[in-house]
């Protein structure tokens, strides 16, 4: 009835029902009238799919497949970029290795696997975790294995540290907010990319300030998280661990050298060790980097395979209803056809 | 060529060559370093880096970083260097000047 909306809102539903029987094909057709009221409460019944229908969901999937591939395509082009980028920054972050960097994947020291399993916090010192993800999205499982990564490292050794958790990349913050939220100290999002080593040092410069500000000795050691970049089909998530410069004492830093200038010999190793944290941080954020777009190639690349799959199906449904449509045709034209003889 | 020299920038390694003598500019000044130097760390300004090649001395421009000399070793870790450019001609040198 027309006028009263919502009460008697009818709506014809068709029901197909195509089906093989023997030697050849029947076609039922049933009709049912419902008022919309009555289907409220009860159980939803959809409309069979017409070809119309079908036909926009095709439509739709192709051009989300045309999306997906061609993201695909600009992830490539940048992964090599950024792999040349990082293999520049490989000499450079290989003059750390002589100061002492660890570095070992989450797996290992979470499970144990390296043989002292010891923690890699350092006891009743700072201990400052730097996680370095990204800002944008639909880059697979970079950033929530980071963030379980860390998850599981504070589960594990932090209950009893000072751990402050410092994140770059905004899909990094909104999860560890959730998770690791009173440790959560700074993070810093929508930084433009590609990172350069002048904010790289810039975050070390902070990182040292806010945590050894009233005297040398408070800051137990920084761990960087990143991904490691293994190939273009994997990525490993680790931890590099660094630990300020001993002045004086058994673990006397460059103890073998000689200074230039010895009377600013605390100066120099503080400085040398925010352009020894910075570079480890420049070198993490490369890694980062080129784990994150291999990751986002490959889940391009998984998307529009899925999409090419549902076209194909979609295509076989389509397909289907548009041969009933026509058979029904067919059989009203030949059975009015019939009644007029 | 006794001193093998070594400078390193975050994007690529800038410089790796043998040389006899080279001059670095650090905090305090300029200081020379020859072969069989005892290990050292300096802190180093802004400044000109030379090294010498059969008899000349070439320059770099280098930013401020660290320098490491060791077993005959000299390793530079700066935060950026530039190319010079020579030339005897003056109207060339004002050309490239006022390209860049």
């Amino acid at each position: 009835v027309e006028g009263e909306r919502g009460l008697f809102n009818r709506r014809l539903l068709h029901t197909y029902c195509q089906f093989k029987g023997g030697g050849g094909c029947h076609v039922v057709k049933m009709l049912s009238f419902l008022p919309r009221s009555l289907l409220n409460g009860a159980v939803q019944t959809r409309a069979f799919a017409t070809e119309k229908e079908i036909a926009m969901r095709i439509s739709a999937t192709k051009n989300i497949k045309k999306i997906t591939s061609s993201m695909k395509m600009v992830s490539a082009s940048k992964l090599r970029g950024d792999q040349t980028r990082l293999d520049a920054a490989k000499a450079f972050g290989t003059w750390t290795s002589t100061l002492g960097t660890k570095v070992a994947s989450f797996e290992d020291i979470v499970h144990g696997l390296v043989e002292e399993e010891k923690s890699v916090f350092v006891g009743g010192k700072k201990n400052v975790v730097i996680a370095l993800t990204s800002d944008k999205g639909l880059c697979g499982g970079v950033n929530s294995a980071i963030a379980r990564g860390i998850r599981g490292l504070l589960g594990k050794y932090g209950d009893s540290e000072d751990v402050s958790v410092v994140v770059v990349g905004e899909k990094g913050r909104s999860q560890l907010r959730r998770m690791v939220a009173p440790r959560m100290y700074a993070a810093a999002t929508d930084v433009a990319a590609p990172l350069s080593f002048a904010f790289a040092s810039e975050l070390a410069e902070k990182v040292l300030t806010d945590f050894s500000a009233e005297k040398e000795g408070t800051l137990g050691a920084v761990h960087v998280a990143y991904n490691k970049f293994k190939s273009a089909i994997a990525y490993v998530p680790s931890v590099a661990t660094v630990t300020p410069f001993a002045a004086a004492g058994r673990g006397e830093t460059l103890a073998t050298f000689e200074f230039e200038q010895p009377e600013a010999k605390e100066t120099v190793l503080h400085n040398l060790f925010e352009y020894y944290l910075a570079t480890e941080l420049y070198y993490g954020m490369m890694e980062a980097a080129t784990s994150e777009q291999s990751s986002r190639m490959q889940a391009m690349e998984n998307a529009s395979k899925n999409a090419g799959e549902l076209i194909d199906k979609l295509t076989l449904l389509y397909n289907r209803a548009r041969q009933a449509r026509i058979t029904t045709e067919l059989i009203e034209i030949i059975s009015g056809a019939s009644a007029l003889d | 060529m006794s001193l093998s020299v070594c400078v390193i920038i975050p994007e690529k390694t800038f410089l790796n060559c043998e040389t006899n003598q080279i001059i670095l500019p650090t905090t305090t000044g300029n200081i020379g370093i020859l072969s069989n130097h005892a290990p050292l760390v300096t802190l180093l300004d802004p400044g000109v880096l030379r090294y010498e090649t059969s008899g000349s001395w070439i320059p770099s421009v280098v930013y401020s970083g660290f320098a490491q000399v060791a077993n005959n070793q000299v390793i530079v870790i700066v935060k950026g260097a530039e190319e010079v450019f020579k030339s005897k001609d003056i109207q060339e040198l004002e050309k490239t000047f006022n390209d860049l």
